[in-house]
């Protein structure tokens, strides 16, 4: 492994210290000589690097794939505009609804662009998922004008077999990168879901515990509205 | 390494998208995908942030307003049940009985 890739495989927590011996390479936008890293504002002792210093270095793990990394960006950005756009411009809710669940999952991708693995997996998990299922069932539950056209249906017979046959591939693609046993190891950078769970439970217990509070306050404030009142 | 500004800069055409989503919908349901949109649009800002600052904090948060988000949506979606029931409709200009 290149000294680059075992710095950006350190922990990156702030405040995190880089002994001398991790760092034995220079860099273009800072020196290192004799073992001992030169950043702007640096002066001796340890080589102590803050995450953004790491940044000016580009000792980013996506240093090296710059160019997909960019491509990914404006792929996921297009597709999020574009969906929210027909989100805008379509009629029915439902429909709407459904290009939202389109641009809350493109998100969740850029949100592992900007090293936030767990909180892409939540933002898919509950926010395309759960909360998204949860506007289209009260869609459904209210009487929508028209269905389909009947002359659509083809289409969406169409556009259902070639989803289902993208699905399929990526799930026989990631099982097979699985068996064949080249699986990278888990995030190590800046919100690895460790480092997240730790700030969450440590310092951040008690909103956490609070939220819980909100989560069951609203629980039983929807069940209460949607109460059908019969005999008082 | 893409540079951070252009996340900012989606996040503002996302959130502009969302305002304008909510003032040209007429019906409630599509209002609230439009504050679903701007929530996730402060979302992608306060990641960036967390990034540019390399400090957690703006990740948790971004936690905590999934989590408001859902809250927010189970409690919006019984108002709305509920408008649709009494008005047998979910426009928006319907529900206008505590206007002054």
């Amino acid at each position: 492994m290149s000294p680059t890739s075992y710095l950006a495989a350190l922990p990156r927590a702030p405040g995190s210290l880089y002994q001398k011996h991790h760092i034995s390479q220079s860099f273009s936008h800072g020196s290192i000589s004799n073992r001992v890293i030169r950043v702007e504002g640096w002066h001796g002792g340890d080589a102590y690097i803050s995450p953004g210093a790491i940044d000016a270095l580009a000792l980013h793990p996506y240093n090296g794939t710059n160019k997909m990394a960019v491509t990914l960006f404006l792929v996921l950005a297009t597709i999020i505009i574009g969906s929210v756009l027909a989100m805008i411009l379509s009629r029915d809710p439902a429909i709407s609804a459904l290009w939202l669940v389109l641009a809350f999952a493109a998100l969740g991708g850029l949100f592992g662009l900007l090293e936030a693995p767990f909180i892409a997996a939540v933002q898919i998990i509950i926010y395309a998922g759960a909360i998204m299922v949860l506007f289209i069932f009260v869609i459904m539950m209210i009487p929508r004008g028209e269905a389909f056209p009947p002359d659509k249906r083809k289409i969406t017979l169409f556009l259902s077999i070639f989803l289902a046959a993208v699905l399929a591939a990526e799930m026989f693609v990631s099982l097979w990168a699985v068996l064949r046993g080249d699986r990278t190891a888990g995030p190590s950078g800046l919100g690895s879901t460790s480092a997240v769970g730790r700030l969450l439970f440590r310092d951040y217990l008690y909103p956490f515990e609070i939220s819980s509070l909100l989560i069951i306050a609203a629980l039983v404030g929807s069940i209460v509205l949607s109460k059908k009142r019969g005999k008082e | 390494m893409i540079p951070l500004s252009w996340f900012l800069a989606l996040s503002a055409v996302l959130f502009v998208l969302g305002v304008a989503a909510f003032f040209v919908k007429r019906d409630l349901i599509t209002m609230f995908l439009a504050v679903e949109v701007m929530l996730n649009a402060a979302n992608l800002a306060f990641l960036t942030f967390a990034k540019k600052q390399g400090y957690l904090a703006g990740q948790v948060i971004v936690f905590f307003i999934i989590t408001v988000a859902a809250a927010e949506a189970a409690i919006g979606l019984a108002i709305i049940l509920l408008v649709f029931r009494q008005r047998k409709s979910i426009k928006a200009e319907g529900a206008d009985l505590m206007k002054g």
